[in-house]
């Protein structure tokens, strides 16, 4: 109440007919003044045209006396005007000490004086409820705090995280901590267990939502709630160093029952859970609305970084808790859909898991075992694909406050729920599983004849294994340690700074008495987290390839977003100073790979590498990520001595090395050029292509169909191609592994054969050159080996059952398939490239980025 | 406070309800609409008794019959300055929320002895002066009423503790 020792300063207001003259006092100083009593007594002039019956007119002087009404309540404290006095403009003229400031409102009334605060009248400046405007309570909406009010209250909680030395934390639910799903096959799963799933499912909490959950069809559902591994070491630990808020998305109802199961005694959370019911936006959360003034102490815990647009600085982005596959986040249906990075195959995880086990063991077996298992997880995989472009039909709404559409979202919401109760994703995912578990059998069982068969094993579906919790509880220990180590040092010096000033005697009597200062030195979270994150990948330049989609800018993407923040250096482009290429596994051999591979220090990585060491904090050894590099790739700069390589260090050099020597031609020339123009040296964005016009621009409609056919005749290789397609058919359907083998061997065959041709006659491949270039001049042909699997069209993201193929092939053995298979890529790469719109930009940050 | 209340309504009833237990029907849909709402200015608590059915008329159009219904109810309202009784729902730094049955009341730290403090490290949260004065989630609390306010379909008031007393209910 008593916020100020001068009251409110009231003005006059600019409606008034200037100049006036005050011609009476109504109050004297210290008197009670309620609101819409007169205090002022004030007189003007001013000219009125009057006028008679005979239409006469003419202008005469009046003097008016009005009064000036209080707009508020309380007492009068000094007058600013004295009797008698002309005040020609607006001016403050008396100061009133409020009885109430009204800082604290409840649903319309003060929470002080208990007055109507929605009630206007014409002597109101104001609404007073334009007084309290910030809600900064977890579970109520219609309580608001004015400013100042706010400001306290979060002072004094600082106060009290200091003195208990913990920090806020903010965490998020859905895939955070736990993951929900209501698909009913779990808890059938959960009965009985002779079912495959039965260990990961059997602690999977449930509870129904009875009140205010969806209605229709979801209504009375079960939900099914698995929480992280680790939850609760994890929320116990973090509990000493940080006071933990619950941010979710879902209802209110879904959020107290989440709560409920992961901390039934309400100690970690206590009330502090905040819900979509409370957030007042169904798409952002921010922390604004939890701590409105000062977000220094608050660290946030959340899988999706988009939904913090304000707070990025504050948050730790965590690996999504993805353990009812394709299920996603049940509570994120309105929300834009996630951008993903994309993901690493099941099979190339577990490989690269193996590694790393196998290095930080010392021992390198084991691999007998996966190749069986690699296959099993894959299918999973792929309904995943399928089920989130479902979830995404149902998705992206942008959204703001009202209500109807925050209920057409809700409505939106239940369908997706129903569609997961009646679908049923994961009951057939596991069906397909058995189904594939059962051919592989068969299968093993037809190749290995001699060998021992094995107990037919279901293979389970769902699996437990995840660890993020371990590197998250590091990382906020850390963290805390690192905030308070600042925290520390402000405190000696600020001490230091005041010793300085004053007497050593009075010193430490000030420090306790005004705890003022020792909140202005608090460090700043926003600036002690990027400080320690940027320390994993500092000194790195990485550039990225295949990972973002066609289209996106990589600057502005979610990984690059986040590597930057960790202390990467992101460029577009191979160069001397790259230190990581980081390539999707999925297509190892795209251009900048093997630009990358020509420099020796140069560690060209998976993603799982980048992911990892992120969500380690910690650099990770490149060693188990490295990709396998087609030996091509690096020999042959060495071979060649026409290629500046180790000269400069701009790309030029990049296309023409594997040309079998022809990089000197002269129908080359006009590729070069456009290239270098897009290659310059520092350009995030390329430069236009000469003239504004596209080298390709006349390509569109052109029919590859004819010249596939004309390859066709001078290679004489059709039968290659059967193969080849054959092979791919084969790896899509999940088809065997010696069928896989077999094909690839004999492809290797054909590709021998294939390759002799290429290298000694030449002729053909100029003839091929000349078919390329009459029709465009880039070297833009599909070749019948490329015809199998992709199209000339780039396909973003992960796409090809071809990454298989590529991981596992031979080409470690077979130099001349190698060769080959590069020219292929290549000329893919190439095709794809120019095929992609004519804006140069698109070109570099999408198809290769 | 409570009252005694005689109020007056149109009640409507399906064609297909027409026949001899037409009141009772009457009745039950009258009990059905009415008793636990809040009109703006006071909670209808419950219907004592109907002592007035009109014949009914039927409405042109819809072929609903409309009955008009004389009843009795106990209605309470609530007056600036009343003392209630009421149950903590919800405890915050700012104040804590109660129910005094179906009217949702805030009672400001402004409005709370200086002596009982909010507590943010107990569990659950709570206000107290460590002495026999606990104010936590499910308490039962006196408090009178210094504001009230009404809006379509519910009413919301502001209550103090800070007088002889009033308070926590479980001490005394």
């Amino acid at each position: 109440m008593e916020d100020s020792k001068t009251g409110k300063l009231l003005s006059l207001g600019t409606r008034l007919k200037y100049p006036i003259t005050i011609s009476k006092l109504l109050k004297k100083p210290g008197d009670e003044v309620k609101k819409q009593e007169s205090i002022l007594q004030y007189k003007f002039t001013w000219t009125e045209t009057v006028g008679d019956p005979f239409g006469e007119t003419w202008e005469k002087e009046q003097t008016t006396i009005a009064d000036w009404d209080s707009s508020v309540d309380g007492t009068l404290q000094q007058w600013k005007v004295r009797e008698g006095m002309v005040v020609e403009k607006d001016m403050v003229f008396v100061d009133i000490k409020e009885s109430c400031p009204h800082s604290i409102q409840f649903a319309g009334l003060c929470g002080m004086c208990g007055k109507d605060m929605t009630e206007m009248s014409w002597a109101s400046k104001e609404a007073d409820t334009d007084r309290a405007t910030i809600n900064m309570i977890h579970d109520q909406n219609n309580l608001t705090v004015s400013k100042a009010q706010a400001a306290r209250s979060e002072e004094e909680l600082q106060r009290r995280l200091l003195k208990q030395k913990k920090l806020s934390l903010v965490v998020d639910l859905d895939q955070t901590i736990i993951h929900a799903c209501i698909e009913p096959t779990v808890g059938e799963w959960q009965r009985d267990p002779t079912s495959p799933n039965y260990e990961a499912v059997k602690d999977v909490k449930s509870f129904q939502l009875n009140d205010d959950g969806p209605r229709g069809l979801a209504s009375g559902c079960w939900y099914y709630i698995k929480m992280r591994p680790g939850l609760k070491e994890f929320l116990d630990h973090v509990s000493e160093l940080y006071e933990l808020h619950v941010y979710t998305m879902g209802t209110r109802a879904y959020a107290l029952n989440i709560a409920k199961i992961v901390d039934p005694q309400k100690k970690l959370f206590g009330d502090r859970i905040i819900s979509r019911d409370e957030n007042g936006n169904v798409t952002a959360k921010s922390l604004a609305r939890l701590f409105p003034v000062d977000t220094k102490m608050v660290v946030i815990i959340d899988d999706r970084a988009d939904v913090w647009p304000n707070n990025r600085s504050n948050l730790i982005k965590v690996v999504p808790y993805d353990f009812f596959l394709g299920i996603g986040d049940i509570n994120s249906s309105f929300l834009p859909k996630r951008e993903e990075i994309p993901k690493i195959s099941a099979a190339d995880k577990k490989r690269i898991a193996q590694k790393v086990e196998a290095k930080e063991i010392g021992l390198a077996s084991k691999a007998e075992t996966a190749d069986g298992e690699e296959k099993d997880t894959t299918p999973a995989d792929v309904s995943i694909e399928s089920k989130v472009s479902a979830l995404e039909e149902l998705v992206s709404m942008g959204g703001g406050n009202d209500q109807a559409l925050r209920q057409e979202q809700a409505a939106e919401q239940e369908k997706f729920l129903e569609k997961q109760l009646t679908e049923r994703p994961l009951l057939h995912m596991q069906e397909q599983l058995d189904k594939e578990d059962g051919d592989e059998a068969e299968d093993t069982e037809e190749n290995r004849n001699g060998e021992t068969t094995h107990e037919p094993h279901r293979h389970n579906l769902l699996r437990d294994d995840d660890e993020e919790l371990k590197h998250l509880e590091q990382h906020l220990t850390q963290l805390h340690k690192a905030f308070y180590e600042d925290y520390e040092g402000a405190l000696v010096s600020a001490q230091g700074g005041r010793l300085a000033q004053l007497k050593p005697g009075h010193n430490k009597k000030i420090l306790i008495k005004e705890n003022g200062p020792d909140l202005k030195i608090v460090p700043d979270i926003a600036q002690v987290m990027p400080r320690l994150k940027a320390k994993t990948l500092a000194g790195t330049t990485i550039v990225m390839s295949g990972l973002v989609p066609l289209g996106v800018d990589v600057l502005r993407s979610e990984i690059a977003l986040q590597a930057i923040s960790f202390g990467a250096n992101i460029q577009t482009k191979v160069s001397r100073k790259v230190t990581h290429v980081v390539a999707s596994t999925s297509r190892t051999r795209t251009a900048k790979v093997r630009q990358a591979a020509k420099y020796p220090h140069i560690k060209i990585v998976n993603q799982e590498w980048l992911l990892r060491s992120m969500s380690k904090w910690k650099m990770e050894d490149e060693e188990p990520y490295l990709v396998q590099i087609h030996d091509q790739d690096r020999i042959k700069d060495t071979d060649i001595p026409s290629i500046p390589s180790s000269i400069h260090d701009s790309d030029e050099e990049s296309e023409d090395n594997s040309l079998h020597g022809m990089s000197s031609d002269d129908e080359d020339g006009d590729v070069l050029n456009s290239q270098d123009e897009e290659l310059d040296d520092e350009g995030v964005m390329p430069d236009e292509l000469e003239g504004g016009v596209s080298p390709i621009e006349n390509l569109q409609g052109f029919d590859w169909g004819d010249v596939d056919d004309e390859l066709n005749d001078f290679l004489g290789s059709g039968s290659d191609d059967d193969s080849d397609a054959g092979s791919v058919a084969s790896d899509s359907s999940r088809g065997s592994k010696a069928s896989n083998m077999s094909s690839s061997r004999k492809r290797k065959h054909e590709d021998t054969t294939d390759d002799d041709d290429s290298d000694t006659g030449s002729a053909v491949l100029r003839k091929r050159n000349k078919a390329s270039n009459r029709s465009t001049g880039l070297k833009t042909v599909k070749t019948p080996n490329s015809a199998g699997s992709e199209s000339s069209l780039p396909t973003p993201g992960v796409t090809g059952d071809e990454n298989d193929e590529e991981v596992e092939g031979e080409w470690d053995e077979d130099d001349l398939e190698a060769d080959l298979m590069a020219e292929f890529e290549r000329e893919e790469q190439e095709a794809a490239a120019s095929v992609s719109p004519p804006t140069a930009p698109a070109e570099n940050t999408g198809d290769e980025g | 406070m409570f009252f005694l209340y005689n109020l007056e309504r149109q009640v409507t009833l399906h064609p297909s309800y027409f026949g001899r237990n037409m009141h009772e029907l009457v009745t039950g849909k009258l009990l059905q609409d009415v008793e636990g709402t809040c009109t703006g200015r006071y909670f209808i608590i419950t219907i004592m008794d109907t002592f007035d059915i009109s014949e009914g008329r039927i409405l042109p159009g819809s072929g609903l019959a409309e009955f008009t219904v004389g009843y009795r109810a106990v209605v309470w309202r609530p007056f600036k300055g009343e003392t209630v009784d009421a149950i903590v729902t919800s405890v915050n730094a700012v104040g804590f929320f109660a129910d005094a049955g179906p009217l949702p009341l805030f009672v400001s730290a402004h409005l709370i002895p200086l002596d009982i403090k909010f507590d943010p490290n107990a569990t659950p949260p709570q206000f107290t002066n460590n002495e026999d004065s606990v104010i936590e989630v499910g308490t039962h609390v006196r408090v009178k009423l210094i504001g009230t306010r009404a809006e379509v379909g519910g009413m919301y008031a502001i209550a103090s503790i800070k007088e002889d007393y009033l308070g926590c209910l479980q001490g005394s």
